[in-house]
This record gives structure tokens, sequence and C-alpha cells, in this order.
């Protein structure tokens, strides 16, 4: 036992020290946040009172409309995803059809072609379609890009459901829109909680793609407005730091709230991506 | 063998074809349900697909100039020595890449697997996921403050300790070693979650045994551990040389390939040719490229993956 006590204490320190590194732009973030001008020009580094919440009302200011933005394209966007890609995995799963296993490989093929290939002529659709400088711009194409991953998950779980208990189901006259939705769906809570944060997480963080179809400046997602951060409040490094502080909120208080799916939704986005 | 082949009533084509078609028409729900998918696949993944490489042969702007030029596109690209210098870049950065920022989160997962107090484990493993709660850009725009020359952290630190501020990031020499620094420790994230669910999979029966052999821990980590988080490594070795050779959003941010080009990347140069000077024929080309080359190190790492030996505990 008293081994394990040393070998204890010694990656404890190894993690408080790794810890540290980690987490100094955050820790560094924070403290900022906190400054007015002359405090963060005369004391940048250490930690200096009174604590400036101005530099929150400021940031908030200007980062709620992209924060609503933000949240309501992703929003659209899982709710989109998960509805035509648990229909297209249904199919796929239960039902055997000229044409299945074809259609599948031509949708698991999609999972092989690289973004970087696809910006231009997507934009270029987008724009042809017109959808640019719209929200529509980044939820359609959001619901086609997720669907493809998403049906790929999906159908492997539904195809796990008993045969009997859809059976049983369709001989009390239930039709195939009844089965999908009130057994398929009831049963994959779980797994569509984890895809919905995979999903979220993928929007959220997504900076090229409404960076290129949105230039409306009040239009801006999230990310967007937070590169333009410095370009708005100059070097007014205190409120600056509070805008990313702010940026950051809303997704720490999605892992506060669903910190399980969470976790698995980033696993699962990390052998994804 | 003659005999099964009289009994079996002939079909003709036509009458084939209309079971075929009573079939189609009968599993219609099926088609029905893959119908919406479709329909966005084909306008935002299937379409673009076709477009990118039918555009690679044109001089286009994505509206009424478009003029079929062969391969003229591929010809300037591969004879245009910013893109050369771009590969240079995204070569070093892949290499980079794979050496400590793939290692660092097998050695925190490490670090928590041996900890002995659970309750700290989960504590620590928390503490690590921090990171990957905060959005990337939060991420980016915080080291680019670290690097600001002005009034950034590391500058900061250095005269505090009575040292030559340098402008990092506007530097060329520095430019590419500041970004590539990017991240450090990278011990933190979601990786880490990953192969500590790999390690935390090892039956226990396998680790007491080897410290009823008197196997130290070093040998354990290299002997069984290692070994049996070789699919995970393998993962992450793919998943970085096509993430680093596509990516380029935290570059575009941070430095935008300059200074004189010291930092671009194939993304970036793609990015500049498509939305800064309107040659989308040019930039399709340049995406076709970085997809065959991502496709064939895909190709060659998968391959690698099967031929050798996968453990299992």
């Amino acid at each position: 036992m008293k081994r394990h006590a040393r070998s204890d204490l010694m990656l404890n320190i190894a993690l408080i020290i790794l810890s540290v590194f980690t987490l100094l732009p955050l820790l560094m973030m924070f403290n900022i946040s906190f400054k007015s001008m002359g405090q963060f020009y005369f004391n940048p580094l250490g930690v200096t009172a009174p604590f400036h919440w101005d530099n929150y009302v400021k940031a908030a200011s200007v980062l709620w409309r992209p924060i609503i933005s933000t949240a309501y394209v992703a929003a659209l966007s899982i709710a989109g995803t998960l509805l035509i890609a648990s229909l297209a995995a249904y199919s796929f799963a239960r039902f055997r059809f000229p044409g299945s296993n074809l259609l599948f490989y031509l949708v698991i093929a999609l999972l092989m072609i690289p973004g970087i290939l696809l910006l231009v002529p997507r934009y270029v659709i987008t724009a042809k379609l017109g959808l640019t400088q719209s929200f529509w711009g980044l939820i359609v194409p959001y619901i086609a890009g997720g669907s493809i991953f998403n049906t790929f998950v999906l159908k492997t779980f539904f195809a796990s459901i008993p045969q009997d208990l859809l059976d049983a189901a369709r001989m009390d006259g239930a039709n195939e829109l009844r089965i999908f939705w009130s057994i398929v769906l009831q049963l994959s809570k779980p797994i569509l909680g984890t895809l919905s944060i995979l999903q979220l997480l993928g929007v959220w963080n997504d900076f090229i793609w409404p960076f290129v179809v949105i230039s409306d400046p009040t239009k801006r997602t999230l990310t967007v407005q937070l590169r333009f951060l410095q370009g708005l409040f100059g070097s007014e490094w205190g409120q600056i730091m509070a805008g990313y502080a702010v940026g950051s909120l809303p997704l720490i208080l999605v892992f506060a709230l669903f910190t399980r799916p969470f976790i698995e939704g980033i696993t699962s986005g990390a052998i994804k991506a | 063998m003659g005999v099964a082949t009289i009994a079996k009533p002939k079909t003709t084509l036509r009458e084939r074809f209309s079971l075929f078609r009573q079939e189609i028409w009968r599993m219609r729900t099926a088609y029905l349900f893959l119908l919406p998918m479709f329909i966005l696949l084909a306008t935002f993944q299937y379409w673009p697909f076709i477009l990118a490489i039918a555009r690679s042969f044109y001089i286009w702007d994505g509206h009424a100039l478009s003029k079929f030029i062969w391969f003229d596109n591929y010809v300037d690209i591969l004879s245009d020595p910013i893109f050369w210098k771009s590969m240079r870049v995204v070569a070093i950065s892949t290499v980079f890449n794979l050496t400590l920022p793939l290692a660092g989160p097998i050695i925190s997962a490490e670090l928590l697997f041996n900890l002995h107090n659970q309750r700290a484990r989960y504590f620590w493993r928390v503490v690590m996921i921090i990171p990957s709660v905060v959005p990337g850009m939060v991420g980016t725009l915080l080291w680019g403050y670290i690097y600001n020359p002005q009034n950034g952290f590391l500058n900061l630190m250095l005269k505090s300790v009575g040292m030559q501020p340098q402008t990092w990031l506007a530097d060329p020499k520095l430019a590419l070693p500041s970004l590539l620094f990017v991240g450090f420790p990278w011990v933190g994230g979601t990786w880490m979650l990953v192969y500590l669910a790999g390690l935390l999979n090892i039956s226990r029966d396998i680790v007491d045994a080897s410290v009823v052999d008197g196997c130290s821990v070093w040998r354990r980590i290299w002997s069984i551990d290692l070994p049996l988080l070789l699919g995970q490594i393998k993962l992450s070795v793919i998943l970085t040389c096509m993430g680093t050779l596509q990516g380029f959003v935290g570059t575009l941010v941070l430095t935008g390939g300059g200074p004189f080009y010291a930092t671009i990347v194939p993304g970036i140069y793609l990015y500049n040719q498509a939305f800064g000077r309107s040659r989308l024929g040019y930039a399709s080309a340049v995406g076709v490229i970085m997809s065959i080359l991502i496709l064939g190190l895909t190709i060659i790492n998968n391959r690698y993956v099967k031929s050798s030996v996968e453990y299992d505990a």
C-alpha cells in the first residue's frame, strides 16, 4: 500500500505539471477577462482586484446574437440530420430491396472524400441555390454532411433491434412510420443523444463554411464573430478575453448538463473525424 | 444438373423485368425512407464531387467564365513554387504531428491508468477533458494572444526575465515552429479518453500476472499496454495524416499562410486561389491533387494496418 501511495504521489505531481500547461491558456483567459485596460497594462499576468465584470457585459453585447444564431443553426441541423439519417438507416437496416447494398456503399464511400475537395464546388452550388447570406446555407449542407456518418452508426444500431418486437407491432396493425417513430426511435434515445452532441460540436466549432457562406456581420456565427473580436475591441484585452470566455460558456454548459453523452460524442468524434 | 435446369421454369427478360418492377413497387416504403437523404447527398455531396473533378480541367470563376483547358491547371500548380512551398510546410507539420502531439495523449492516459486512487483518476480525467470542451476557435485565438508581439503572454514572460521579445508569428523563421507548438503539451482532450478506455479494457488478470512475474511498469507499458493500444494508435496516425494534410483553419486564423508564405499549407493555397482570386477551376485541381494524396496515404496506412498483427485482450 505504501508503495502505491508513493507511486501515486509521483503520478499526481506529473499530472499537476502537465495540467498547468494544458490549462494555462484558459487560466490566462479568465484572469485577463476581469482586467480593466489600466490593470492589464500595469499587471497583465498577476491577478488584480477589483474584478471588472463590465468586460463581460461588453462582450455579451456583441456575442449574444451570434450565440443565438449558432444555437438556431445547430438545433435545426441536429434535428434534420437525425430525422433524415434515421429514416435512411431504418430502411437500410430493416428492408431487403433491390439495390440496397449498392446504395449503402454509395453512402459509405462519401466518408472517404476529403472535405477540402468539396469546399469550392459546394460553395458554388449553395450560391446558385440562393442560400448564401442565409442560415439555410449552413443548415442544409450540415444536414447532408452529418447524415452520412449518422446513417452508418444508426444502421448498425437499428439492425440490433429484435425483429420479433417489430413483428409484434406490425401484427397489432402499426404501419411502418408508426413502428419507426414509436418503437425504433424510442429505443434509440441514448445513441441519438450521442450523435446529437457530435453534430453539435461539429456545427458549433465550424469556422470555414460560415465564414465563406455568410459575410453579413449581423448573421455571423459564434466562431466567425470570435475571430473578429480583436477587430471590434482593439487592444482592450480584458474585453477580448471576456468575449472568448462568453463564447466558451454554452459548450461548457452542455458538457455540465450532459456529461455522459458528451464524452461519448467527443470520443466517437475522434474515431470519426 | 441438366435436369434441374430444365425443371426450372424459364423466365423471359420481359418477365424478369416486370418481377423486378413489382419488387421495387412492393418495397416503395424503403425507397421513400431513403429519398430525403439522397436528395441532400446528391446536391451537397455527389454533385460537388463530380463538379470538383470536372471543373479542375477548366478556367472557371463560378459564373460565366468557363473554358476547357485540359491539364493546364495541374501543370500550373505543379510548376508553382508556392504550391511546393505549401507541400513542404504540410510535410514538416505532418511529421511533427506524428511525434509529440501523437504521443502526448498516450503519456497522459498511462499516467491516469497507473494511478491507484480511483477518485484521483476520475478528477484528472475531468481536468484533461476541459480543453476539448472549449471551442477550437477559442483555443486557436488564445494561442494567438500568447504569441502577440506587443502584449502577448510569451513576450511578457521573456521581458520579465530580461530577454529579448520576439515577433513569433510575424517572423519568417519562427512562424512555422510557433504554429507547430500550438497545443503544447498535447496531453489533454479526446484522444486521452480513447487511450484510457483502451487501457481500462485490458484484463486485470494480465496486469496482475505481469506484477507477479516481477515485470516493471516500464516493461509492462512497452510489452503489454502499447501492443494492445496498437489499433487506436494506428487510427490516430491515419487521422493525424488526413487532418494535417487538409487542415488549414488554425493557420488561416493565426498567420493566413504568411509571413512570406512561411506557413502556407495546401488548404490555404486552395482557399486563396478560390476565394481571393476567383480561380475556382484551379482551386478544384488543387483539391483533386490533395484528395489523391490523402487517398493514397489512407490506402498505404490501411494495408499496413491489415498486414500487421492485431492483439486482443
